[in-house]
């Protein structure tokens, strides 16, 4: 080791991240690597991998309208799963972050409670409720609002609602956090000039937890992009989205080359909105703090 | 008919009392000082003036209107924050045009408004700036200039120069007497800082646990003091506590200090019962002397010993202790730049029977 180097990693301290770098290392960036090789295989029916190099897999996700339907659904999902917690999320966080009283914090550990249920009984929970014979068919019905069971679940309304149900306390507390920040003294200085309380919402407190709200939204987005087991319960075995298809291509069909190539496809999608909405928080926050 | 009119104002908190049957006519135009310690009910009545906080009763009339119930963003008036407030993620001219935009101004007037409100606070070519980029200086203006711009019917500041250093405090003090002059906008002035707000008001109303203790002039406030509160609040003083002697002349009556001296005071009303009265002699008014002033000049004379001398630029703090009595605080103007009297010095201390002032002792 030079002693430049030694230096420069006394002084910055980096070494301090060694622990969870060797980590990642050795738990994630490894496999990784080495699942890339596998999804340049030919696949054999059968046996598994093949033997020899391709692109195959790769050609086939973009020009399969399969692979489209269910890239494109898992897209609309995520972003649909963003957009309902952004909804039901920011007017609670709001309450929440301006709550004087001390029922604030049993109030928080209400909002994360969803995260404490196991994820299985969570899922039949919602199966329970929205089923052809479930709870809300069966009292929509009898009350005769409709004449006939809604399909709310094995579609994109069940998986929207079990997703959203499940990464809202994530939008909530990121989204709190960002309000927190913003001293009262800004709500008050646009009501006293005249703002009425939808005005300050939007012309005050919305544009000054967007650092929150697009944490929240890249979070929630690809952890829904990526959720498996609530989608594989919620949407049954035949409504597929990315991440229950890579598990059947691996589980069920030993089609590991399809199924790695598959994986890095998500994996590129997460990046490019992680980059996208970092660039646009980036030019945001420029004007803030 | 008064700008504002605050009657009967009253506001608990459990079982504190923020502000008691608080009364107040501001006219058009005037400025006016709410002025006292932290927790005396101040800022709680500019807040419920602007609608922040709701009284548990009492009426606010703007303008001959009661506004008591009507909400924050109906009333119309003008608030600079202590800590300015201004909107981070939106540059000078959008936090400026702020409220003119809420009145649905067209724009090419709201343009014409803010440059014109800007040129009144001195900062023609910032408007595409941000509050970050801006010193403490500018964007206390932005948040004047942000407030005075829909042309509120009253203009509140709360503590609006306590943020800024020492230096740049007097500038801005003279800057927004100035403005307020100019705007001619009728204005309450929330502070705790005394001299800010004497050099600033028409009149000051002086609070001490939600209660008014006096309104008036500064000069009244200050050489003709109500009561002990506003005698000790006001300036720097000596208290004593005395019992009122003989008196010597039609115009004259002496006072015995529990400490053991006694001075001549003017005689009035307060002094005219006999008993135990509070005793306050402001420091600028007790002179310092190498040798026995004339008796004719100064009724009020001691000799006595400087144990701290505190040399500041313009004036010299003196602590001198009486051959038999009390200690007395006192100020000197720096007339000559040599160094007198320093500690160890014999000394005569004296003042007028007109600079103690007389108050009724109270409950303390």
């Amino acid at each position: 080791m030079t002693n430049r180097l030694r230096i420069w990693l006394n002084a910055s301290g980096i070494g301090l991240l060694s622990p969870l770098a060797i980590v990642l290392l050795l738990a994630f960036i490894a496999p990784v690597l080495i699942m890339f090789p596998t999804s340049l295989h030919p696949y054999t029916p059968g046996v598994g991998i093949g033997e020899g190099w391709t692109l195959e897999n790769y050609v086939e996700i973009f020009s399969d309208s399969y692979y489209h339907e269910v890239i494109l659904r898992s897209l609309g999902m995520a972003f649909s799963v963003m957009i309902f917690t952004i909804i039901i999320g920011c007017p609670l966080a709001y309450f929440l972050a301006r709550m004087q009283s001390r029922a604030r914090n049993w109030l928080v550990l209400l909002v994360i409670f969803p995260l404490l249920l196991n994820l299985v009984v969570r899922s039949f929970g919602w199966i329970a409720l929205l089923s052809k014979h479930g709870l809300i068919n069966d009292v929509l019905l009898s009350i005769g609002m409709i004449d006939e069971p809604l399909k709310l679940i094995f579609n994109l309304t069940g998986l929207i609602i079990g997703m959203t149900h499940i990464f809202l306390p994530f939008m909530v507390l990121l989204v709190m956090g960002s309000i927190q920040n913003i001293p009262v003294d800004l709500e008050e200085a646009a009501a006293v000039l005249g703002s009425n309380r939808t005005r300050v919402f939007f012309s005050i407190i919305l544009p000054l937890s967007i650092p929150g709200l697009l944490s929240g939204s890249i979070l929630v987005f690809i952890l829904s992009i990526s959720a498996l087991v609530t989608p594989r319960l919620l949407g049954g075995p035949t409504y597929k989205v990315i991440s229950t298809l890579i598990y059947d291509e691996f589980m069920q069909l030993l089609n590991w080359p399809a199924g790695s190539a598959l994986a890095f496809v998500l994996t590129l999608i997460v990046l490019v909105v992680i980059w996208a909405t970092g660039r646009f928080s980036k030019r945001w926050m420029a004007h803030l703090t | 008919m008064p700008a504002l009119s605050i009657k009967q104002l009253r506001k608990t908190y459990g079982a504190t009392t923020a502000v008691d049957s608080f009364d107040l006519d501001v006219a058009e135009g005037e400025f006016v000082s709410l002025l006292g310690p932290s927790g005396c009910g101040k800022t709680t009545i500019l807040r419920m003036v602007a609608g922040l906080i709701t009284p548990d009763s009492g009426q606010i009339v703007i303008a001959g209107k009661d506004v008591t119930h009507v909400p924050v963003h109906k009333r119309n008036v003008g608030l600079v924050f202590q800590s300015y407030a201004l909107f981070p993620h939106m540059t000078v001219f959008d936090n400026v045009a702020f409220g003119l935009r809420r009145n649905n101004l067209a724009e090419d007037k709201v343009k014409e408004r803010v440059i014109t409100v800007l040129s009144k606070v001195r900062l023609e070519g910032l408007e595409d700036r941000f509050p970050k980029q801006l010193s403490g200086g500018q964007q206390q203006r932005v948040a004047l200039a942000r407030a005075i711009a829909p042309e509120p019917t009253i203009l509140l500041l709360d503590e609006p120069l306590s943020n800024l250093d020492k230096q740049l405090r007097m500038n801005m003090q003279i800057e927004l007497k100035r403005l307020q002059r100019d705007v001619g906008v009728t204005t309450i002035f929330v502070t705790h800082d005394q001299s800010e707000a004497m050099a600033m008001s028409d009149r000051i109303c002086v609070l001490e646990s939600g209660k008014t203790q006096q309104i008036g002039v500064p000069e009244d406030l200050y050489h003709r003091p109500e009561n002990k509160f506003i005698a000790t609040f006001l300036g720097r003083s000596n208290s004593f506590t005395a019992s009122i002697g003989k008196s010597v002349s039609g115009k004259l009556v002496q006072l015995d200090l529990d400490e053991g001296i006694q001075i001549l005071a003017t005689a009035s009303d307060k002094v005219a019962s006999s008993g135990k009265v509070h005793v306050t002699i402001r420091h600028e008014t007790v002179k310092i002397s190498k040798n026995p002033p004339d008796k004719s000049k100064a009724l009020n004379r001691f000799k006595g010993k400087v144990i701290y001398r505190a040399f500041s630029g313009s004036i010299i703090d003196y602590v001198v202790t009486l051959d038999d009595g009390p200690e007395f605080l006192l100020e000197a103007t720096n007339v000559d730049g040599e160094r007198h009297a320093l500690p160890g010095a014999e000394v005569w201390i004296s003042f007028e029977a007109g600079a103690v002032l007389v108050n009724e002792l109270g409950d303390q």
